[in-house]
């Protein structure tokens, strides 16, 4: 009963802090607009190509930009958006500017060479030219599709095929992937790290406060207050996981993923962040200190857990043919994957079987770590 | 008289700073018993071992009832309150913590609220409270199991006359069924509240006794006190009868003698102020008081 009580009254007190609570909630659903606003809707995680037409010897020039145009995914979702501009100037400032990501010229004759050639009058087809940022990994894939398009344009025209394929296999849902898909499982990780300050500043209230004197002398003990704090924080969690979908979806995002996979994901994400909210709670003695210090580790999830940034995999060892990479020491890590099997890839339990055990192993070592600092503080 | 509370030979250490240094006292069932000291003495660091907040680094702490923790009561000096529940929520809460069932701790809450003048802000939530009632919220949360000892630390500081009248009629009127232990800077105060007072400096036990016994052992019952202008510690020191007083204290332009005989030593002391032509503007005599006790045997030096 006593968790119970411990329970309501932290949850009731979590209501009425209601600044630091709308913090937590929202942040993750503000930053799921925020992409949406950076990336584009996530139908159109198209490639900018700004072309310069100086064709004027025939009609090959326009034909083939209409190709480029129609280059779409198997769902119909077209990759490049072309925009026609005068001259080289322009067109370099678009690219400068990243407001495209590759420059092509046609030439004045391209048409002309190219019916000399399929006439046998001629042996060479006037070269397209491209210019964009090397630096830029969007110019790279946009000259990928506008070479792979332009080869297959001129070997129809001029019959010549070449005697090799590649054949493709999708992983996925079958549907194709944007950037701002991949990002919606990591920003559903972010809305669970975020209560890393609603569980710290249920401890740190105590400290501060000095009631932790008042429950310390109680038959209260620290397993209780913890599992209270705990069920507390679960429920914010997915309550900020829910939060995080439905902006998600307010957006055009879909998946056909397992609910209860998601929910299960979730909750041990909640449980591994409650974790390291206690080990952090431990040694910070003031809201403001939790508001201050309780940034570092938080902005050690959020960058160590492939969130936003994409870091290089340092492989520490395998466990039955699983990969466990630095990053996996932070549980969160390990969960960003899983929610992007779950989401992006229709993954069933066992496919995601090992990052399940893993998650809810190094969560219940961060956990125990939390429980034994925070005894030591409890009782003393 | 029953003891309730046994401190025997507790010593604390902080890095090598002694903060307590081996005391020992008894307290008794139904007493309230006055923890007096200077800031820094050692009365806080003493409380929390006896409140098993602290664990002593030798002697112990024996309370003759059942769980050591549940059986005592704090109200710290600081304002230890849920500031986000109201005044009944986190009564009954801690009620709750403490095995009692919700209608208990409600009812337990109720008379408590009723008690320190909280009934009419019981649905208030805590940080809207003035700073009094917060202080007699403080008192109520550490009442709410009915505990055997109460340890008050510093109950009255923050209050007005009204509240302070209000806590310390209160205390006197839980004394049958809670042993209370109290540390105050307010003599006047400890004085009227305990049955029984000990004074502790530098973690070091100096007197523990009946009030007006302490007063009474230490031989001077009166104080001859004088407003005068001049070099009052030169002009009285090298006529001052070491059998007549027990201390001279000079504070500004007031001088202070405990007396044992306050006619003969007033004569004396006038002769002096006439011998040196000194211009006495108030002459006062009347009873020793706590504070000279404390300040006889703590001395008048300000403490960190």
């Amino acid at each position: 009963m006593k968790i119970l009580y411990s329970f309501i009254k932290t949850l009731i007190e979590n209501l009425r802090d209601w600044k630091i609570l709308i913090l937590v909630v929202v942040f993750a659903p503000f930053f799921v607009y925020l992409m949406y606003a950076y990336i584009g809707s996530p139908q159109s995680s198209r490639y900018t190509v700004a072309v310069i037409n100086n064709d004027k010897s025939g009609t090959y020039s326009s034909e083939l930009i209409y190709e480029w145009e129609n280059l779409a995914t198997d769902d119909s979702i077209a990759l490049l958006r072309i925009q026609i501009v005068t001259d080289s100037v322009t067109g370099k400032k678009l690219i400068k500017n990243k407001n495209a990501d590759l420059l092509v010229t046609i030439p004045v004759d391209f048409s002309e060479s190219l019916t000399r050639y399929i006439s046998g009058k001629g042996d060479q087809i006037s070269p397209l030219s491209s210019y964009g940022d090397q630096a830029n990994v969007r110019f790279m894939v946009a000259a990928s599709f506008v070479d792979y398009i332009t080869y297959g344009f001129i070997g129809q025209k001029t019959n010549i095929i070449v005697p090799f394929n590649i054949d493709y296999e999708y992983a996925g849902r079958g549907k194709s992937l944007s950037e701002f898909d991949l990002y919606i499982p990591a920003l559903l990780v972010l809305s669970v790290i975020m209560i890393l300050f609603s569980a710290g500043a249920s401890i740190v209230r105590e400290f501060e406060k000095e009631t932790i004197i008042r429950l310390s002398l109680s038959n209260l003990t620290s397993f209780q207050f913890l599992t209270a704090l705990t069920l507390n924080q679960i429920i914010i969690g997915l309550i900020c996981i829910l939060l995080t979908f439905l902006a998600a979806f307010s957006v055009g995002y879909t998946t056909t993923g397992s609910v209860p996979l998601l929910i299960l994901v979730g909750t041990l994400t909640c449980f591994s962040v409650i974790g390291i909210s206690i080990i952090t709670a431990c040694f910070i003695d003031t809201m403001f200190g939790l508001l201050t210090l309780g940034c570092f580790p938080f902005f050690i999830l959020m960058f160590f857990s492939d969130c936003f940034i994409p870091l290089p995999k340092v492989n520490l060892f395998n466990i039955i043919g699983n990969q466990v990479f630095l990053n996996d020491l932070l549980p969160t890590a390990t969960a960003t994957r899983a929610f992007n099997k779950i989401m992006n890839y229709n993954s069933g339990i066992s496919d995601i079987s090992f990052e399940i055990i893993w998650i809810l192993a190094i969560s219940s070592l961060y956990f125990f770590i939390g429980v034994w600092l925070f005894k030591r503080r409890f009782k003393n | 008289m029953q003891t309730i509370l046994r401190a025997d030979s507790l010593f604390k250490k902080y890095g090598n700073t002694i903060a307590v240094d081996y005391i020992s006292f008894d307290i008794f069932r139904g007493e309230i018993f006055g923890f007096l000291g200077p800031n820094g003495a050692g009365k806080t660091t003493t409380i929390k071992m006896m409140s098993s907040l602290l664990k002593p680094d030798g002697g112990s702490v024996v309370i003759n009832s059942g769980n050591h923790r549940t059986s005592v009561g704090i109200c710290p000096q600081n304002i230890v309150i849920w500031e986000n529940l109201t005044c009944i929520e986190q009564l009954v809460f801690m009620g709750n913590m403490y095995n009692m069932t919700t209608s208990v701790s409600k009812s337990k809450a109720l008379e408590l609220l009723e008690s320190l003048g909280l009934i009419d802000v019981k649905d208030r939530l805590a940080k809207n409270l003035s700073g009094g009632m917060q202080r007699r919220l403080n008192i109520a949360l550490a009442l709410i199991h009915s505990p055997e000892i109460l340890f008050l630390d510093e109950p009255q500081a923050g209050l007005d006359p009204q509240s302070r009248v209000l806590v310390r009629d209160y205390i006197r009127s839980i004394k049958s069924q809670t042993t209370i232990v109290l540390t105050t800077h307010d003599m006047e105060e400890a004085e009227k509240l305990s049955d029984r007072i000990c004074i502790i400096d530098n973690g070091k036990l100096l007197v523990t006794g009946n009030p007006t016994e302490i007063k009474k052992t230490s031989g001077y019952d009166d104080v001859v006190e004088l407003d005068v202008e001049g070099d009052i510690a030169n002009t009285f020191i090298p006529f001052i009868d070491p059998d007549l007083t027990l201390r001279m204290v000079i504070t500004d332009s007031r001088v202070a003698f405990s007396v044992r005989d306050p006619i003969s030593a007033a004569s004396g002391i006038l002769e002096v102020v006439k011998q040196r032509d000194l211009k006495v503007s108030n002459m006062r005599l009347r009873k020793t008081s706590l504070e000279d006790i404390f300040i006889s045997l703590t001395g008048r030096k300000i403490r960190e």
